[in-house]
């Protein structure tokens, strides 16, 4: 029925619209240099049209309704302005606009957190948005090494956690749903997360939402939702290309000593930018070799990534994205014993993976009226590998994936978001069998405004799953949130939502034996459930931006693998926990050269089952980051403590020689560089001071490593 | 306040500590790899035992088991004591998991044939599958106690006399 009145209010929009609209046009200029901007996002606010300036700093929004707006211009380093105009009927308005520069850093804007652009002091829950420039200046050669730095965020291994969500489930079923432009990025047998699968050189931005976020994304959000975004396809041609070459410094200790000569790691990408009169496109092809700091642990990658935009019109517009993966890497599962610990098992030797990733979708944008636009997106991800076991393992998985998503904003008070979400997984594996499973959800999302300093967002998500033969099961998922302006750089925000995580095809249906472990299949299995709770203040000026918040999840149903009473391996849900904590970030800007960050998190995670601190859980993660430039250098370092987990499994104190073997982690990145806009040049220390951890048992993280690249554009 | 704002720069020298570190590995002894335990025998005694073992298999139904005996993947213990109530054992085994830890014995001349399970490695009351064990690398596991019952005996598994025989026979033969 809500349904129903939302198209009836839209149709009646369309239908309204009785005068001749008008056009704007204008040119945007620096304002100390006179010089065209490009670039900059150009916005009728309380509406959706909007257009971007050009290479020549000029715009062009068509179709206006004739009456009185106000018009935004925004654009990185330089300061936002806002300008009131009136459109005549049937008339070209022309305008120059000049931006003032700024030193100090623009507030980024997120569309993760609430699914529409806002910036980062509107979102009412706990975000974070890490920038472009940095990846790049890292020298970050996957995504996960991003997420590295991140309040309230560890990695274990290739896991990621977000306020101590996941833990350590062996890559299966994710707490955290990536997003890859806006697509669900996760295997459709495992449900885990493809890192290299990423082109980490043309992300734009990475957000991160943290906490149950399962009433906008459905399963998988259960902890939090990561969105990848990638660059928008240029206008400009040019052609990038970058390289790079990295060194594994020898191990610390002699015993470790395992290969007579220096490890190495080298690889580079060559992307191409084309455009025609409403065609731009970006071309992206990567190659990275590793020989890896272990024995038994390298890696040959092709990475191809393609992105077209075809603008049908300038309130019309379809993206065409690809990304390919091919991959041939040794696997170390576990090292052999402390004493050998950059040294496989002897079991493991020569163990190996042969994968073959893609994933394609179309993205096609329609702006009906000022006050109505809806986006569709259908896409497919396929994941293909084998190892070279006895017998050999193999598994190929299709998940397509298909979104409508209406967003209507009737009057200045409301912004509405409705849509449907379809998936249809089929997965063909010798660990888990042929199987198959499909979902839908409809979820609606009403932002209101209530006062000029407060907004509230309630929202609602129904998902209705099949796995297989099991039965079909749904989920209803709430949330709301608030956020209250006291006053112009200091607001309060509360959020409520639940989440869910429906069980992946490799936790029900896996049947295999391993690294002398047998697991068996339980189609049993119920879904995880949570519910997240925060408040949390921001306080954001020129200089600082301060970030405190309290969070209580609470999870029931978590699944974990546990010894059946025949000794074999099972995925069951067994437990009940409860994370509470604290964070606090702060971003200072005291002078337009230098910055600082930090970051800490306390922990609470609590194992209600049975009583006692969870597994793979830290309870403090601190983050310090610092970053300098004057003129065409640039230098930063990174600091990173994750305090000890104080528990681990049973079961892999049986399997790992030295399980028990593990240590805080503090970690010291540093980064020196050259940028002279066309041409850079980055030279990174990673793990500088050689400290040796790790992140899952019987894993020593990565020694100190070296690495210079150079980047050139033409 | 001033401990907050040095809190980080102690959090940095820390890490100029070197983390793990290879000599740790000492604080747990290196032990060649086995298990070992007591068997318990109840019941009556037959009257000619002519040998009884503890044999351990990787695998359990056993799957294509001539090969892993040939391939001398299946281990084996010392002879036990006949006629008593109890004795302990050993067998030295690989790092690993091992699914089927049987006594054996043999109860006629033929070496190759005449061979029963008369004890399993079960520690679950409900079922009759074998419960696994688990070797880690440098360890001796102890405390895998079995219970025959000479009046009871397990579910024989398929060619066990065979295979048994075979194994003891190949071993008597390097001997």
């Amino acid at each position: 029925m809500r349904i129903f009145i939302l198209l009836l209010l839209i149709i009646s929009q369309l239908f309204s619209q009785q005068q001749k609209p008008g056009t704007l046009s204008g040119v945007v200029l620096d304002s100390e240099t006179k010089q065209p901007i490009f670039g900059v996002n150009v916005l009728l606010e309380n509406t959706f049209l909007g257009s971007a300036t050009n290479p020549d700093g000029k715009f062009i929004i068509k179709n206006i309704k004739p009456g009185k707006y106000t018009l935004k211009f925004s654009a990185i380093g330089y300061e936002t302005k806002r300008i009131e105009i009136e459109i005549l009927p049937a008339q070209e308005t022309n305008i120059t606009v000049e931006l003032k520069p700024t030193a100090y850093t623009t507030e980024p804007v997120v569309i993760t957190a609430t699914r529409r652009e806002q910036t980062l002091s509107e979102i009412p829950i706990s975000t974070h948005v890490v920038e472009s420039e940095l990846i790049s200046n890292r020298n970050n050669l996957q995504i996960d090494d991003i997420l590295r730095y991140v309040p309230g965020v560890n990695m274990i291994q290739y896991q990621v956690n977000i306020r101590g969500s996941s833990g350590y489930s062996r890559g299966t079923g994710t707490r955290v749903l990536l997003l890859f432009d806006g697509m669900p990025f996760l295997t459709g047998d495992a449900g885990e997360i493809i890192w290299e699968a990423i082109p980490v050189w043309q992300i734009d931005r990475v957000e991160i939402v943290k906490g149950a976020g399962s009433a906008l994304y459905g399963s998988n959000a259960i902890g939090g939702v990561i969105n990848v975004i990638t660059k928008e396809t240029s206008p400009r041609q040019n052609l990038r290309f970058r390289t790079y070459f990295g060194m594994y410094d020898k191990p610390y200790y002699q015993e470790w000593r395992w290969s007579q000569r220096n490890r190495f790691y080298y690889g580079g990408f060559a992307s191409l930018n084309l455009s025609t009169q409403n065609l731009s496109s970006l071309i992206h092809i990567q190659r990275g070799i590793d020989e890896g700091y272990k024995q038994n642990q390298n890696y040959h990658r092709w990475n191809l990534f393609s992105k077209f935009k075809y603008t049908f019109s300038p309130y019309s517009t379809l993206n065409l994205i690809f990304t390919y993966l091919r991959q041939k890497n040794e696997t170390f599962f576990y090292w052999k014993n402390l004493r050998n610990a950059l040294r496989p098992r002897d079991e493991d030797v020569g163990a190996m993976v042969n994968s073959e990733r893609f994933v394609t979708f179309a993205q096609y944008k329609k702006i009906m009226t000022p006050k109505f636009f809806y986006t569709f997106r259908l896409g497919f991800f396929r994941n293909k590998w084998n190892d070279n076991g006895t017998p050999q393992n193999r598994s190929t998985a299709g998940l397509t994936n298909s979104e409508v998503q209406l967003n209507y904003q009737p009057d200045e008070r409301n912004y509405l978001i409705a849509g449907i979400e379809l998936t249809y997984n089929t997965v063909k594996s010798s660990l888990f069998g042929r199987r198959n499973s499909h979902s839908i959800a409809l979820y609606l999302q009403d932002d209101i405004k209530l006062l000029p300093e407060l907004s509230i967002s309630l929202g609602l998500r129904n998902d209705l799953y099949k796995l297989d033969s099991l039965k079909y099961t749904g989920q209803i998922n709430p949330k709301f949130s608030a956020i209250y302006k006291l006053t112009q750089t200091l607001n309060f925000r509360t959020s409520l939502g639940t989440g869910f995580r429906a069980p992946a095809i490799s936790e029900a249906f896996t049947s295999t034996t391993a690294a002398g472990v047998t697991v068996k299949p339980n189609p049993s299995l119920k879904p995880e459930r949570a519910i997240s709770f925060e408040v949390g203040s921001r306080f954001i000026s020129p200089i600082i931006l301060i970030d405190l918040s309290l969070f209580w999840n609470h999870y029931w149903n978590l699944i974990e693998p546990v010894f059946d009473t025949d000794g074999k391996i099972i995925f069951k849900n067994v437990t009940e926990a409860r994370i509470q904590g604290a964070e606090v970030g702060i971003n200072f800007y005291p002078v337009n050269f230098i910055s600082f960050s930090l970051g800490y998190t306390y922990l609470f995670p609590w194992d209600l089952s049975e009583n006692a601190i969870l597994k793979y859980r830290p309870k403090h993660i601190f983050y310090a980051n610092t970053n300098a430039s004057y003129k065409f250098l640039f230098a930063g370092i990174d600091f990173r403590f994750i305090s000890k987990y104080e528990r681990i499994d049973e079961l892999l104190k049986l399997i790992v020689s030295d399980a028990e073997a593990r240590v805080p982690i503090y970690v010291v990145d540093a980064r020196l560089g050259i940028d002279m806009k066309r041409f850079k040049i980055y030279l990174n220390g990673n793990n500088l001071l050689q400290y040796n951890y790790v992140e899952i048992v019987g894993n020593l993280a990565p020694i100190r490593n070296f690495n210079l690249s150079v980047e050139y554009e033409i | 306040m001033r401990k907050i704002f040095f809190a980080p720069f102690l959090l940095f020298l820390l890490s100029c500590d070197h983390g793990l570190k290879p000599s740790e590995v000492g604080a747990t002894t290196y032990e060649e790899p086995g298990f070992g335990g007591t068997v318990y025998f109840k019941g009556t005694w037959p009257d000619t035992v002519y040998d009884l073992r503890v044999v351990a298999f990787r695998n359990y139904p056993p799957r294509d088991i001539i090969n892993e005996v040939t391939q001398g993947k299946a281990k084996f213990s010392q002879s036990l004591p006949k006629m008593v109530d109890s004795t302990k054992y050993e067998v030295p085994a690989d790092t690993g998991k091992w699914e089927y830890i049987v006594v054996a014995l043999q109860y006629g001349p033929n070496i190759f044939s005449d061979w029963k399970a008369i004890g399993v490695y079960d520690t679950t009351e409900y079922d009759t599958i074998p419960t696994p064990i688990y070797i880690p690398y440098g360890k001796f596991i102890r405390g895998i106690n079995i219970t025959c019952d000479f009046d009871n005996p397990p579910p024989q598994p398929f060619k066990f006399a065979k295979i048994i025989g075979f194994l003891i026979a190949k071993q008597n033969l390097k001997d």
